[in-house]
């Protein structure tokens, strides 16, 4: 049985993409009106990952700015296949890879999980909780976003792209060319890391929340 | 969950039907954690940057084509000048065809047209008498011929 928000989901979905498919005609006549409408559409979304994704807002910009340049350049031999929003995402998520190999601390030179998360994890015992629990406030989205800046690239696409974005695990798995098991592991790990550094936030409060 | 698993995830190993079940049980169980990220975080860009983003798209856009072709101006003026060129000989043969053309004859000279046309306007006269009705344009038309009583009447 479907839920309510699944049906939700998937009724946002539909029209989402009947809207995009329109603007896609529009876009692939080179309508520079009707691009701009696309523009409008994901620029907030797209410039929020690429924030969360290179840690700088200036060089977020750029890359966000990059993303539609590159996207204007090639509609034409954009297929169709996937959704706009995918195919953005897509480009903007290669932005970031690139420009993270730029920078000194290349994030292709970073394991998965890093040796001393990994020790980490190993000392843990099941991570199993219910986060439920747990009270969002202002408070916790900082320590939520120092765990992202600490995660690993491959993390915190999946993480991003998946929990903040709604990609399916399917649309990730083709957007990002890996296996769908790959894209559900690094979900999991995604979620011990923020999952961790949570616990610690809570356990520093003064009246910790039993987890 | 058990470190083979652990390992497992971390090096990207493919997983056993049973551990993907685990795996999958375990997304279920913490995808409320999704509601941890700061929905805020992504403000809308600014103005300045979306105007410079529209430049670098113009930039790209791709150029109108160009109607008139600036290369094509030494041909273009050629072929006025030749159509000018005709239409200025044609007029100048007309004319000269005309000029030395003879008018039709009618065996008198102009001036004696021209007296001939005088004495007819004054030997024919037309008398218009309005009739009753304006709207009816019937004209009364013939010579008057008056006799001696009536011009001794004036």
């Amino acid at each position: 049985m479907i839920s309510f928000a699944n049906a939700t989901h998937q009724f946002r979905n539909s029209s989402e993409s009947n809207a995009d498919e329109l603007l896609l005609a529009q876009c692939r006549r080179r309508d520079f009106e009707a691009f701009g409408k696309l523009v409008d559409a994901y620029q907030t979304r797209v410039l929020g990952f690429v924030s969360r994704m290179v840690h700088s807002q200036e060089e977020a910009e750029d890359i966000t700015q990059e993303v539609f340049v590159r996207a204007y350049q090639s509609m034409d031999r954009f297929d169709g296949r996937a959704a706009i929003r995918t195919w953005l995402f897509k480009i903007a998520h290669n932005l970031c890879i690139d420009a993270a190999r730029r920078r000194t601390r290349s994030a292709l030179d970073h394991a998965v999980v890093s040796q001393e998360a990994e020790d980490r994890w190993n000392a843990e015992e099941d991570t199993r909780w219910n986060p439920e629990t747990v009270a969002i406030n202002a408070e916790l989205y900082e320590v939520v976003d120092a765990a992202l800046e600490t995660m690993s690239e491959k993390l915190r696409t999946i993480l991003l792209l998946h929990d903040q974005e709604q990609f399916s695990y399917e649309e990730l798995s083709a957007m990002l060319s890996v296996p769908v098991g790959t894209v559900k592991s690094r979900l999991f790990l995604a979620r011990a890391h923020v999952q961790r550094a949570v616990k610690a936030y809570l356990h520093e409060l003064p009246e910790a929340n039993p987890l | 969950m058990n470190h083979e698993l652990n390992d497992k995830l971390k090096l990207e190993q493919p997983l056993t039907l049973e551990e993907s079940l685990q795996l999958d049980s375990i997304l279920e169980e913490t995808k409320s954690m999704s509601a941890w990220l700061n929905p805020n975080a992504s403000e809308s860009p600014s103005l300045a940057w979306r105007s410079q983003l529209n430049e670098k798209l113009l930039a790209h856009a791709p150029k109108p084509k160009r109607i008139f072709r600036w290369g094509r101006v030494p041909q273009l003026a050629t072929l006025a000048a030749t159509i000018a060129f005709a239409t200025f000989s044609a007029t100048s043969f007309m004319a000269s065809k005309a000029a030395t053309t003879p008018a039709p004859s009618t065996g008198m000279s102009p001036e004696e047209l021209m007296i001939s046309a005088h004495l007819q306007n004054n030997f024919s006269a037309v008398v218009t008498v309005p009739t009753e009705t304006p709207s009816s344009t019937q004209e009364a038309t013939g010579t008057i011929h008056w006799s001696p009583e009536e011009l001794s009447t004036y």
